[in-house]
């Protein structure tokens, strides 16, 4: 059904949870995964799950790069233990929505699969979350999980 | 990574997409899924798939309750030849998102599958869709498809 796939990958256990569906929509097509990191300065210490743990408000950009490349890593692990082969680390910079979505256009995929609220959208209750705003936003298919 | 999967139909391409997403994650896997169509007396005609379960406001309960069987009855064989080997049909009646609610709570489902917006949601913008309430009040994992 998808050859290609898109994964916002922040670290949240929503976007762990949408790896797994990815992987398992992947798999059954040979597909390839896209995983996606954009550095974000949160107003607060979010618990990051696959053991990088928090990064302080304060900390630099480059930093927070670091931080996502580690991260990033650690999920294409995940993907190819759940049998994805063909999986490509991203780190993007910029508001998150429109990194998803300039990412999603540049490569083509035929699909989007993230977590419905992100690490970075409990500020976002007001102004719509990050994957609202992709799923209305996209030309592909965007499938959110929560 | 999910063993049951409910899936309300309402005879909207979004549906229909969602249908399509359940199969393709059931897999040869011994996923249960589990269709649930909840008829509506629509105030519009909607397009719809699975050709059946246009309800006229005034058709005799009968009717209705024939067509919404018919619709499901569709939907069951459509999921049957996406792959789909365990599958459920069931039709209740009541508010479309409490009711989600309660079957999926009832039947214990890990899962629940849907479009992003249904056939009622062309007038639900403003007081938000069935698949965004039901995504805040489940228990289990929600995934919909936009």
């Amino acid at each position: 059904m998808f050859h290609s796939i898109l994964v916002p990958i922040d670290g949240s256990e929503g976007s762990r949870l949408a790896l797994c569906v990815a992987c398992k929509l992947a798999r059954q097509e040979d597909g390839r995964l896209l995983l996606l990191h954009v550095p974000e300065a949160l107003p607060h210490e979010p618990l990051l799950v696959w053991g990088i743990g928090a990064v302080p408000t304060e900390a630099s950009l480059e930093k927070r790069q670091q931080v996502g490349r580690d991260l990033l890593e650690r999920a294409g692990e995940e993907a190819r233990t759940l049998g994805v082969e063909q999986v490509e680390p991203l780190l993007a910079q910029g508001d998150p929505s429109q990194a998803i979505l300039s990412a999603a256009e540049e490569h083509g995929v035929e699909a989007i699969v993230m977590g419905s609220r992100g690490l970075g959208d409990l500020k976002g209750l007001v102004v719509g979350s990050v994957s609202h705003k992709v799923s209305h936003g996209a030309e592909c298919r965007v499938i959110t999980v929560s | 990574m999910f063993r049951s999967l409910l899936v309300p139909v309402d005879g909207s391409s979004h549906a229909r997409k969602a249908l399509s997403l359940a199969c393709q994650l059931a897999g040869q896997r011994e996923t249960f899924l589990l269709l649930l169509h909840i008829p509506e007396a629509l105030p519009h005609s909607p397009p719809l798939v699975w050709g059946v379960g246009r309800q006229a406001v005034d058709a005799s309960r009968e009717t209705r309750d024939r067509q919404a069987h018919e619709l499901v009855d569709r939907a069951a064989e459509e999921a049957r030849d996406l792959g789909a080997t365990h599958v459920e049909a069931l039709v209740q009646h009541g508010d479309p998102t409490r009711t989600i609610l309660e079957v999926a709570r009832a039947r214990d489902v890990d899962a629940i599958l849907m479009g992003s917006r249904g056939l009622s949601d062309l007038r639900g913008l403003l007081t938000g869709s069935v698949s965004h309430k039901v995504s805040h009040a489940a228990e289990c994992s929600v995934i919909t498809v936009h």
